[in-house]
């Protein structure tokens, strides 16, 4: 044996290097404050590994790199776990990074004879955020996508080459595959290799000046073996538990939805490392805080050396650090309570900023801002929770990637498309809110204003009531749309024009705009044309005061119409309906009970059409054709002003679209085992 | 290296007032134990991915699920009556995260057998040796594989008489057809991969 270590010793001086990584000398002895160092080192090395084993499953294109980080995450054996140490870790490295540095100017290390390391150093910090921002995006989802195209946005500030370097950067002009086979091998390929020489560099010019720390009188010397070696791997065993309970505590990394650069993301945050220039970008021109603030900041820490040469360079040095340092952790505090805003703060303003009109707007805009940034988040989760429903219920991913499972699926497209092209007028909630999807615009009435007089007022009745702009601006809630419940709903007199408002909370002589009332409920025609329709006045006369039979009668008719419908939810009750002969006994009291087919076409019921026909009444396809044209005689084609304000989205809205957002509407697919196949 | 301690780096010699060796051992042992910790750790996870594909096949052997399932070729008229013919293999393919619905998942020889022809005998197109796609030779009416000169007869037997070397372990590996199916004129058959270069046949899952 001893032998063979003499033979090896001679051939590599292998106990020689050993001996002398470990018998480093430590004046004053090891401490806890020096593990920051080699704690770094460590994350590196957990880095790679990780990184190695991440590789191996990893696939960079626009249509398999989500995918394939979806398999790491839901199929692989341990998969959440490697790619949550991975994840945190980097995090962890971030943090530890800026001890290390805070640490390295407080104690002076940066001095001479070592300047040339805490460059080095500097350089080794760029490649870790570069390392942190290409990372973020290789998962190919949402929040990564939208947070890094703002980065590479920002390279195209650069000056006289800024189009080009972003085109190198990205691989064209736009995001796709080789964005994602350029960042991975920079993240994966030529970061990590510069990384690796840098390091090598700074630990060799470490060993070459030895430690900053002098000897103490009363503490004695130790070599680096064991005491120091003890403290930075207990240190990182610490360090490791806590990244391991939070990869536990949030099920791995988080992974949003694919990447789809036609759906916005208004939770698209970067990683909170980079939130306070997140931030900063709000408050200054986009070339000066993303280019010039930062290039001037850095500029100064490579200073740092020489300013430390004068008399109060070092006290300046630290000064400028702590202010930079608490800069950035205000900007970051600042950024995440602005995004939580309404979290924190009531829709009601403050009642001490109410005469503040320039408050009020600010609170207004931030209130609205911050609900945003919530919902974005909440449907973020929504969607993704059913596209793992999704792949589960189709056994896998498509070739076409599994955006083309979310364009494709009623649940996930039918709340995009309402928002952007039916909310303005139509709100979708639960009138029980028992479902938490709720799509509800914020209507004003403002006040009628009289111009006769400078500055104008608000116009008031004989009573001195504000007068107010009634003219329409809303239309039927759209939730659980051709049920029984949503026909009963409507049929009520209480609620067919119902409308309600909330009176304006301290208005201003002075500011006609604060006698703006908000309307918090106009479930069906209340914010309509309609309200003052034949629709509307049928049912105040006939339908408020029945008697037993009447209402009996007038559950049989709302049966039959909503039988029209044929909703999945509502099928077997449908089919029992029909048995019972109450289906039967509605139409009866659609003719002659009630006389509906005076005005209303219906199945077997032969009538001149003086309102929409109800023949497959909120029917997908009866859906489908009143969103392509409601001015359809079938619909509102009567008589000439009958359609009140419905544009015809024939030509907006592809047929794919008008079907998703119908089979949305009608829930036809919520439950993936009943539909879809 | 002017504010380089005194001490030598290098010299084994512990300072004056260093710490009792007792305390020193327990302190190195631990640094051992927490060092080995912290360096293994990243392995485990790395090790289970790496491992996955072959945890996942126990798991879908221990469930009893197997990839032979019965998939249409073709009809009984395509076959040719005469020598044997090589037919797609088109069914469901799952790799990794991507579902195919219609894919190419292999290829197969059928040929006609029985006395009135109405019976069908199907290959694996894949050469048992090492797993290139042998061909058919009208002239000689056998397989013959280009890759290293694997032969055989007809029926699947070695061709051991043509004065080169076969080096296949093994006849072709021959899949079941449906029986059933073929009296209604469809040839269904229980498409399997199995290990290559073995003298015995051993499915893989």
């Amino acid at each position: 044996m001893n032998k063979f270590r003499e033979w090896l010793e001679h051939r590599t001086g292998l106990g020689a290097a050993m001996h002398e990584a470990l018998y480093e000398n430590i004046p004053g002895g090891s401490r806890w404050r020096f593990v920051t160092g080699s704690m770094l080192v460590y994350c590196f090395l957990t880095q790679a590994i990780t990184g190695f084993f991440l590789w191996i499953a990893y696939s960079p294109s626009s249509q398999t790199a989500w995918e394939s980080v979806y398999y790491i995450q839901h199929e692989m054996t341990l998969g959440w776990f490697l790619r949550g140490i991975h994840h945190f870790t980097a995090q962890a490295m971030v943090i530890l990074l800026a001890l290390h540095f805070f640490q390295v100017v407080v104690d002076g290390a940066y001095k001479a004879p070592r300047e040339f390391n805490f460059w080095v150093g500097l350089v080794l910090a760029l490649i870790v955020q570069a390392l942190a921002l290409t990372g973020y995006l290789l998962p190919w989802d949402q929040k990564g996508y939208w947070a890094t195209k703002v980065a590479t946005n920002l390279m195209s500030l650069t000056p006289a080459l800024g189009a080009e370097v972003q085109q190198i950067v990205v691989g064209g002009s736009d995001y796709g595959h080789f964005t994602l086979t350029r960042f991975f091998a920079l993240h994966a390929g030529l970061l990590p290799a510069l990384l690796v020489v840098f390091l090598a560099i700074h630990v060799a010019l470490f060993r070459r000046h030895g430690i900053t720390a002098h000897s103490h009188p009363r503490r004695a010397d130790e070599f680096f073996w064991p005491n120091q070696v003890f403290k930075d791997a207990l240190a990182f065993f610490l360090l490791l538990t806590v990244i391991v309970g939070f990869t536990i505590y949030k099920g791995g990394a988080e992974l949003t939805g694919p990447a789809d650069p036609s759906e916005q993301y208004a939770a698209a945050r970067p990683e909170w490392y980079f939130l306070f220039l997140f931030q900063l970008l709000k408050k200054v021109p986009e070339f000066f805080g993303a280019i010039v603030l930062p290039g001037l900041v850095l500029f100064y820490f490579f200073l740092m050396p020489f300013i430390g040469r004068w008399r109060w360079g070092h006290v300046l040095n630290v000064v400028m650090l702590f202010g930079f340092l608490t800069a950035s952790v205000y900007l970051t505090i600042e950024a995440y309570l602005e995004d939580r805003y309404a979290l924190n703060q009531s829709a009601e303003p403050d009642p001490s900023i109410a005469n503040d009109s320039q408050a009020l707007a600010l609170h207004d805009v931030r209130y609205q801002a911050s609900l945003d940034f919530l919902a974005g988040g909440q449907q973020a989760e929504r969607e993704y929770e059913r596209l793992v429903e999704l792949i589960d219920h189709e056994d896998g991913i498509p070739i076409g990637g599994a955006g083309q499972l979310q364009r494709n699926d009623p649940e996930t497209q039918g709340p995009r498309l309402f928002k952007r092209y039916c909310a303005s007028c139509h709100d979708y909630y639960d009138p029980d809110g028992k479902d938490d999807m709720r799509i509800v615009s914020r209507r004003r009435q403002s006040p009628l204003l009289d111009t006769s007089v400078d500055p104008p007022k608000v116009q008031r009745d004989e009573e001195g009531n504000v007068v107010y702009d009634l003219s329409p601006t809303g239309a039927p809630n759209l939730y659980g749309v051709g049920s029984r419940r949503w026909l009963r709903d409507f049929l009520s007199a209480e609620l067919i024009d119902k409308i309600e408002y909330a009176e304006p909370k301290n208005p201003q002589e002075s500011d006609p705009n604060t006698f703006a009332r908000e309307i918090i409920s106009a479930p069906f025609f209340g914010n309509t044309a309609h309200r003052e329709g034949d629709m509307v006045s049928f049912v105040h006369d006939n339908l408020a005061d029945l008697d037993d039979e009447g209402k009996q009668a007038l559950e049989n008719l709302i049966i039959a119409v909503s039988a029209q419908a044929e909703l999945a939810s509502q099928a077997e009750d449908d089919a029992k309906a029909a048995s019972d002969g109450r289906i039967a006994a509605g139409v009866e009291a659609f003719t002659s009970t009630f006389a509906c087919s005076d005005c209303h076409h219906f199945p077997d019921v032969d009538d001149p059409a003086a309102a929409p026909d109800l023949e497959g009444w909120m029917s997908a396809e009866w859906l489908r054709d009143i969103i392509a044209n409601p001015s359809h005689e079938r619909f509102y084609g009567y008589a000439e002003d009958a359609n009140d304000r419905m544009p015809a989205f024939e030509s907006q809205l592809s047929e794919h679209d008008r079907d998703m957002l119908v089979r949305w509407l009608r829930a036809d697919d919520r439950e993936l085992t009943k539909a879809n196949q | 290296m002017a504010d380089r301690n005194q001490r030598e780096p290098g010299s084994s010699e512990p300072s004056s007032n260093s710490p009792p060796p007792r305390r020193n051992f327990l302190v190195s042992f631990l640094a051992v134990v927490f060092g080995a910790i912290i360096s293994f750790f990243p392995l485990v996870p790395g090790a289970a991915v790496l491992l996955d594909p072959v945890l996942r096949r126990k798991k879908k052997v221990a469930d009893g699920e197997t990839n032979a399932d019965f998939v249409r070729i073709t009809s009984l008229d395509s076959v040719p009556k005469e020598g044997a013919q090589q037919f797609p293999v088109i069914a469901h393919r799952h790799d990794a995260w991507n579902h195919f619905p219609n894919e190419r998942i292999g290829a197969v020889y059928l040929r006609r057998i029985g006395e009135n022809q109405e019976n069908v005998q199907c290959f694996n197109a894949v050469c048992p040796h090492l797993g290139c796609i042998f061909s058919y030779v009208t002239s000689r009416n056998e397989f013959y594989c280009p890759c290293h000169n694997s032969a055989f007869k007809i029926d699947g037997s070695k061709v051991e008489s043509s004065g080169q070397v076969n080096p296949s372990p093994r006849p072709l590996d021959e899949l079941e057809v449906d029986q059933e199916r073929l009296q209604q004129g469809e040839v269904w058959v229980k498409f399997q991969n199995f290990y290559t270069g073995t003298e015995e046949r051993i499915p893989k899952q």
